[in-house]
């Protein structure tokens, strides 16, 4: 999983912290960083201009020659293939010297005959977003002359790059904000609080139609939008998004992946022309659905499904319907934030072969309680960058009625932790109760034990045993702070087994006075090989799965393969 | 000198070796009577005479054993020359010596130490049921851990275990609560190959259990065994790892043996390698096989011997191991 550090300064002060330096604790004390990746280097270089004069190039149809004030005592003679540029429009210079993220270099040229000092960059060219039509236009009022790594402040960023596989008992960590939480306890500083209160002040509007038929659905959340006809996506939502490798697909669907990244919790926009009384449950088994990247599925009895008066629209959290999609025509929606059960998602994402950003989620055993962080954001973002918007429904949420318990008190006594360890805690009440404190376990410290009420994002598969809550304190602690101990029990050396003896002899014998040699072979019959030979050999069990169909007897004779073995060493 | 150098020279049969041996260097010959002469000089001059007696002997011998040789290889030349029972067109008998399979010498190895240790060595079976391989060690079904390794199921619902971890509840079962153990095996996992991949590779896991067995007890005990297996003083590193089977889980990586910790190609320039993984043993296997966490704990660690045999050894491809090429096989040393 791709994490911004731009983005994680959002939630939590960074300063005086590089990348590296988050990357290696990270490592030691939360998840395995696989790389560390910088973008924007050396961009320091462009700079905004103002395209003062812009004439046709003698020698070609479609080239421009410009000249361009920096901010320097002359402006910039630039030559430019850009169909969009023109006098008056500000733009950003790359200007001689700049090495462009593709790693070529910008020195003087003669393009046809003329010279050109310096290049008009698109964002793609920057690599700050992937769509590109044309050179940036920046705003008319921006100054002339300022790096351009001022104007888009999340073109320099670094990209922290985690193994997803040591996440997997973490389903806090899959967003932005999960990982500055734990920043935030590594480095002592404080966390960003998130404000859900203005998703009540919809409350009083009409409620959406939403019921839940199967407890395989924990929650669902519903609310509706209208208006967003000829909304933009925000370059800064597009090139966040970009950054973690995913393109701009519109303000609606970029919308739902950038909370999802922020927070964890997964969300759907549905067009709302299509979603009536909105329903989760199963439908019959052996009906179709096409996902709206066109997988046609056929559902089990067990597979959940988004429902619209009784017809399914999506694949319950792993993907979309074809049927509901939005499109650019899509002006009002309905935005989705749910909870499903773990088991369920990650048994349907095996059955159809798709594992979406959403499934990948969901079999983690997500917190219920991201439904209030994810669709406050969304709240926040629409009314930042759409204010046409109007909001038309009351956020709809229906839990249900067999929630798993998101919440519990966990004791650990001293003496568990001390002897779990092998490090004496005494002392150490303060640090102990700062970092639990931080993570969000409300600790009540007392002479002999520590009794925390675990918060509900690392409640429902996380954290359950003292064992759990030790591993909280103790890689807090550091375990390069452990000092080795060597164990108190009785050491005298075990003789083998008679067994084990013969075996070690029988080979020494084998293979020191009558030069035999050990070989390792292939524990089932290479079928090939048996028709060649023209052997039968007795079967000692079949593989389901072998790795080539053919060769699925397990042996339980060693004939076949010690011939081959001869064979090939004759 | 000159005078016997020629006398040497002249010589052109074993017998007249003889004679000159006993001539010159035997026990009452010339030589040797010289050097019992020697104690009759003057102090003074009796270092020098006894250097230069020294070099004398010396070059007289050395010449000695040439001629030797050379009458000798003359002497066995003519013999398969004209002798008419050999025949030396046929080619000669290879004397060849066997080879134990490099998977074998590294196991042996752990087990000794490990056993020097107080641990029990375990062979277990490679065929192992679902509820050994997985449910016993806190993997439900369901678990996204069961992803984390493509099983080989067999058509009796049993399978080839993924983990020598498949053996720890039989092993608590049968020696707990209180036990310390290795169980080194061959392990299967459905899995394309490559230079660094096979489908099937030997692990080794080790567990102690006791009443007060704690993670600075684990950090000890892995410092030990892999200095040993080393043979030179390894640091370990633990860091966050998820594993089901324990609780906290971590990644253990070892000072890089081959540079000391400097930074090598080996180590990839870090000084640390990755080693394996190990943790407190999860409270539910535990429970499984009828042991109070309440009253014992321990830990469990895991370690790749297939990777640490292409270390040792500087194998470059796994494949090389399981192909039965004995030319590879037997230019491997203990």
């Amino acid at each position: 999983m791709k994490i911004s550090v731009d983005w994680l300064r959002e939630y939590v002060d960074l300063k005086d912290i590089t990348a590296q330096q988050i990357a290696d604790k990270l490592t030691q004390i939360t998840c395995e960083v696989e790389e560390v990746v910088s973008l924007g280097r050396g961009l320091e270089s462009v700079v905004v201009g103002k395209i003062l004069t812009c004439d046709a190039h003698p020698q070609s149809d479609h080239l421009h020659l410009l000249t361009v004030d920096v901010g320097k005592k002359e402006p910039l003679h630039i030559v430019c293939g850009a169909p969009n540029a023109r006098a008056g429009i500000v733009v950003a210079v790359a200007t001689v010297g700049t090495v462009m993220p593709d790693g070529m270099e910008i020195v003087p040229a003669k393009i046809r005959g003329c010279e050109s000092f310096g290049m008009c960059c698109s964002y793609a060219e920057l690599g700050y977003k992937a769509e590109d039509e044309g050179i940036i236009e920046l705003p008319l009022d921006t100054k002339i002359g300022l790096s351009i790594t001022e104007v888009l402040p999340g073109l320099q960023d670094e990209i922290i790059d985690i193994d997803n596989k040591s996440l997997t008992n973490r389903p806090d960590l899959w967003g932005h904000y999960g990982i500055a939480r734990e920043l935030a306890v590594i480095f002592d500083r404080p966390l960003k609080p998130i404000d859900t209160a203005l998703v009540h002040e919809y409350d009083k509007l009409p409620a959406l139609n939403v019921k839940i038929e199967d407890n395989h659905c924990l929650s669902y959340g519903a609310i509706k939008m209208g208006n967003f006809g000829g909304v933009v996506s925000p370059d800064v939502m597009q090139n966040r998004l970009y950054k973690l490798g995913h393109n701009s697909h519109g303000f609606l669907v970029d919308l739902t992946n950038y909370v999802m990244f922020a927070f964890g919790n997964p969300l759907h926009a549905f067009d709302a022309q299509k979603v009536d009384k909105i329903s989760v449950g199963t439908v019959k088994a052996g009906t179709e659905f096409t996902t709206l990247k066109d997988n046609v599925v056929t559902a089990t009895k067990d597979m959940l499904f988004i429902k619209s008066n009784g017809q399914p629209i999506a694949l319950a959290g792993v993907m979309g319907g074809k049927n509901s999609e939005i499109t650019t025509e899509t002006t009002d929606t309905v935005f989705e934030v749910a909870t499903f059960d773990a088991s369920n998602i990650r048994r349907t994402s095996v059955a159809v072969g798709i594992r979406s950003d959403a499934s990948m989620r969901y079999e983690k055993a997500l917190d219920p309680e991201l439904n209030w962080l994810a669709v406050a954001e969304v709240l926040r973002l629409v009314r930042k960058y759409a204010p046409q918007v109007e909001v038309k429904s009351a956020f709809t949420r229906v839990v249900a009625d067999n929630l798993p318990v998101m919440t519990r008190e966990i004791v650990v006594t001293k003496k568990m932790l001390n002897s779990f360890t092998g490090v004496d805690f005494s002392g150490l009440d303060d640090m102990v109760e700062r970092k639990l404190t931080g993570l969000g376990f409300q600790p009540k410290i007392d002479a002999e034990k520590i009794v925390v009420t675990v918060p509900s994002w690392r409640a429902w598969k996380d954290v359950t045993t003292p064992a759990d809550v030790v591993e909280e304190i103790i890689r807090n602690y550091g375990y390069q702070n452990i000092q080795p101990v060597a164990p108190l029990v009785e050491i005298a050396p075990v003789p083998f087994t008679a067994v084990a003896k013969a075996k070690d002899t029988l080979k020494d014998l084998l293979a020191w006075k009558y030069a035999f040699s050990e070989v390792h072979t292939n524990i089932w019959y290479d079928t090939k090989t048996l028709k060649h030979l023209n052997l039968t050999a007795p079967s000692y069990a079949t593989v389901a799965n072998p790795f080539n169909k053919d060769d699925n007897q397990i042996r339980s004779s060693m004939l076949p393969s010690m011939l081959t073995v001869a064979s090939l060493n004759k | 000198m000159n005078d016997i150098e020629k006398e040497l020279e002249q010589i052109q049969t074993e017998a007249e070796m003889a004679e000159f041996h006993k001539n010159y260097l035997s026990k009452t010959g010339k030589l040797t009577m010289m050097m019992a002469g020697l104690k009759d000089l003057p102090a003074s001059e009796r270092a020098e005479a006894g250097k230069r007696y020294n070099e004398l002997k010396r070059a007289i011998e050395s010449q000695f054993f040439k001629k030797q040789a050379s009458l000798r290889a003359k002497a066995v030349n003519e013999k398969l020359k004209n002798d008419p029972l050999i025949d030396i067109t046929i080619p000669a008998i290879k004397k060849t010596q066997g080879s134990l399979h490099p998977i074998t010498h590294l196991t042996r190895r752990v087990a000794e130490i490990c056993s020097s240790m107080g641990f029990l060595v375990v062979d277990g079976n490679e065929v192992v049921t679902e509820f050994e391989n997985f449910d016993a060690v806190n993997i439900p079904a369901d678990h996204p851990a069961r992803d984390m390794q493509d099983t080989f199921w067999l058509t009796n619902g049993k399978l080839l275990k993924t983990q020598t971890s498949a053996l720890q509840h039989e092993i608590l079962k049968k020696h707990g609560p209180v036990v310390s153990a290795i169980f080194p095996g061959r392990c299967y996992r459905n899995e394309a190959t490559d230079a660094s991949h096979e489908f099937s590779f030997f692990q080794c896991e080790g567990m102690m259990v006791g009443e007060n067995i704690s993670i600075a007890n684990l950090i000890y005990v892995m410092k030990t065994i892999l200095s040993q297996i080393f043979g030179r003083e390894i640091e370990v590193r633990l860091r966050p790892g998820f594993f089901p089977f324990v609780e906290p889980g971590f990644e253990l990586d070892g000072s890089c043996p081959f540079c000391g910790g400097k930074g090598c190609s080996v180590c990839k320039h870090s000084g640390w390698i990755e080693l394996g993984g190990c943790g407190m043993i999860h409270e539910n296997v535990l429970k499984m096989a009828d042991v109070n966490p309440e009253q014992y704990q321990g830990f469990a660690f895991g370690f790749g011997l297939t990777r640490l045999a292409m270390m040792q050894y500087a194998i470059n491809d796994v494949r090389l191991l399981n192909s039965g090429n004995l030319e590879f096989l037997r230019g491997i040393k203990r």
